[in-house]
């Protein structure tokens, strides 16, 4: 394999494990391991959904302390002077940090509620779900000058992409909910543990809305990277 | 003794005046607000939780409100402070400070010392407006909050001191965070047994530990005075290796 797109992918791998990511992740999953031991198995399906959601949350601060990082360490100016494009530089990081996710969630998952897991919506929903932080983690970052100054509106941020727990859950059921992108990802992990039946048109919505969400964050993402990163840089 | 109350005291006037520039502290004084709000919830999810699964929360209400409003500010304001010595020092801040004539420590004593303030003040903040507890409990959660407010910096000092940079320390963070939310909490299920106790050695079990007992009664000052002096201790030995392991 060849070429910029699976250069850029190694390269985020080997960053992941130099900055313990890895270490970290394997100690998350030992702790969920045991954690969810002490959950009473009737309530081991109605909790994952939730656990998931507030597991991959943590993706956001894994990104935005990407950026901040190599913005601090100037090494994503050196990229920019490469045959690197943005979205190859955005694909990868996604890309990786992605399946860093889904690794951990599968582990999870059939150490502690074992296969009987409804494998596409999990996967989907595991996937649009990671990648909805992700994009809000790197669009917020560049806003900031520091990540001690990024750490608390991030979690406004947080509190708005968990929204939808409240009317999923049964709390508070209302339409407004389906508005925020994650209130699909949601429902699919809900019916990765059998919580929900998703008819025809709930599926399209599921997985089509926060798509659509992603498609654009995307777009936004370029624009802010390319307005608080890369010319900043001349403001020096 | 003068002197080092004017270095502070410089340290605090000039944090004043970036208030304005920065929003941290609108921010940090909003985090209460923000796990005391998840908690508004409690008595409908219970009622939900009661009719959908047949399960009882009521017992775990003190663990379910120490995870947010003791456990919460500290880890949230603890991250804080260690990415704020984090990104000084890789803006040499640090650096810029040995030239002058304040000792080394004093820098990370003053955020320390702040920091306790902040979180203290946060936790009591986080109780009252959480409309969880009574008076008596949130008058007893005074100490406690002070305890709480104590182990904002072990753990800010120890997300510091084992991350090299920014990034690692996002790592660190990670898992901490979760340690802190889950480990703590296996002593409530096991509260008949002694062993409890050994959980001790994990700082954040003596604020929540003191607090299940205001809420819920039974053996309180014990774990109060345990908890003021072990992670009084732990800040002390933590400010010297932070100090050195910064440099």
């Amino acid at each position: 394999m060849s070429g910029v797109l699976p250069t850029a992918v190694r390269m985020d791998f080997r960053l992941q494990r130099r900055y313990g990511f890895w270490y970290a992740t394997a100690f998350v999953v030992l702790l969920w391991i045991g954690v969810l031991q002490l959950v009473p198995d009737p309530l081991l399906g109605p909790a994952m959904p939730y656990l998931l959601m507030a597991d991959l949350a943590f993706m956001m601060f894994f990104i935005a302390g990407a950026v901040f990082f190599e913005k601090g360490e100037r090494t994503v100016f050196a990229l920019v002077t490469t045959p690197l494009r943005f979205r190859h530089y955005l694909t990868a990081k996604l890309l990786t940090m992605s399946a860093l996710a889904l690794v951990t969630c599968v582990v999870v998952v059939l150490a502690d509620y074992g296969p009987g897991v409804a494998l596409f919506p999990f996967v989907a929903g595991v996937v649009l779900m990671t990648l909805l932080m992700l994009l809000a983690g790197f669009i917020t970052a560049p806003l900031f000058p520091s990540i001690s100054e990024w750490l608390l509106p991030s979690t406004l941020v947080l509190a708005l992409l968990n929204a939808p727990i409240v009317g999923y859950s049964g709390l508070y059921p209302h339409p407004a909910f389906s508005l925020v992108p994650t209130d699909g990802p949601l429902r699919l992990l809900g019916a990765a543990f059998h919580q929900v039946a998703l008819t025809g048109w709930q599926w399209t919505y599921a997985i089509g809305y926060p798509a659509l969400w992603i498609a654009g964050l995307c777009l936004l993402a370029k624009h802010v990277f390319h307005r608080h990163v890369v010319t900043s840089e001349g403001g020096r | 003794m003068g002197t080092a109350t004017g270095f502070i005291a410089t340290f605090g006037r000039n944090d004043l005046r970036t208030v304005r520039r920065d929003s941290m502290l609108v921010t940090v004084m909003l985090g209460p607000f923000l796990y005391a709000a998840a908690l508004w919830f409690l008595p409908s999810i219970t009622g939900h939780v009661a009719r959908e699964y047949a399960f009882d929360l009521v017992p775990y209400h003190s663990a379910i409100v120490s995870a947010f409003c003791v456990l919460g500010p500290p880890l949230l304001l603890g991250a804080v402070l260690a990415l704020q010595l984090l990104d000084e020092r890789d803006q040499n801040t640090l650096a810029a400070l040995r030239v002058t004539p304040v000792p080394p420590a004093t820098y990370t004593a003053y955020r320390a010392g702040s920091t306790i303030a902040l979180t203290t003040f946060s936790v009591l903040a986080s109780l009252a407006v959480s409309g969880q507890v009574d008076a008596w409990t949130l008058l007893l959660s005074g100490p406690i909050a002070l305890t709480a407010g104590l182990l904002a910096p072990v753990l800010g000092f120890v997300m510091a001191s084992l991350g090299r940079n920014k990034i690692e320390g996002l790592a660190v963070m990670r898992v901490i965070g979760l340690a802190v939310f889950t480990v703590p909490m296996i002593p409530f299920f096991i509260l008949d047994s002694p062993w409890q106790l050994a959980f001790g050695v994990v700082p954040p079990y003596w604020p929540v530990r003191a607090f299940w007992s205001a809420f819920d009664g039974g053996t309180y000052w014990p774990y109060v005075a345990g908890g003021l002096l072990y992670n009084a201790a732990l800040v002390g030995v933590l400010l010297r290796v932070v100090t050195m392991r910064l440099r």
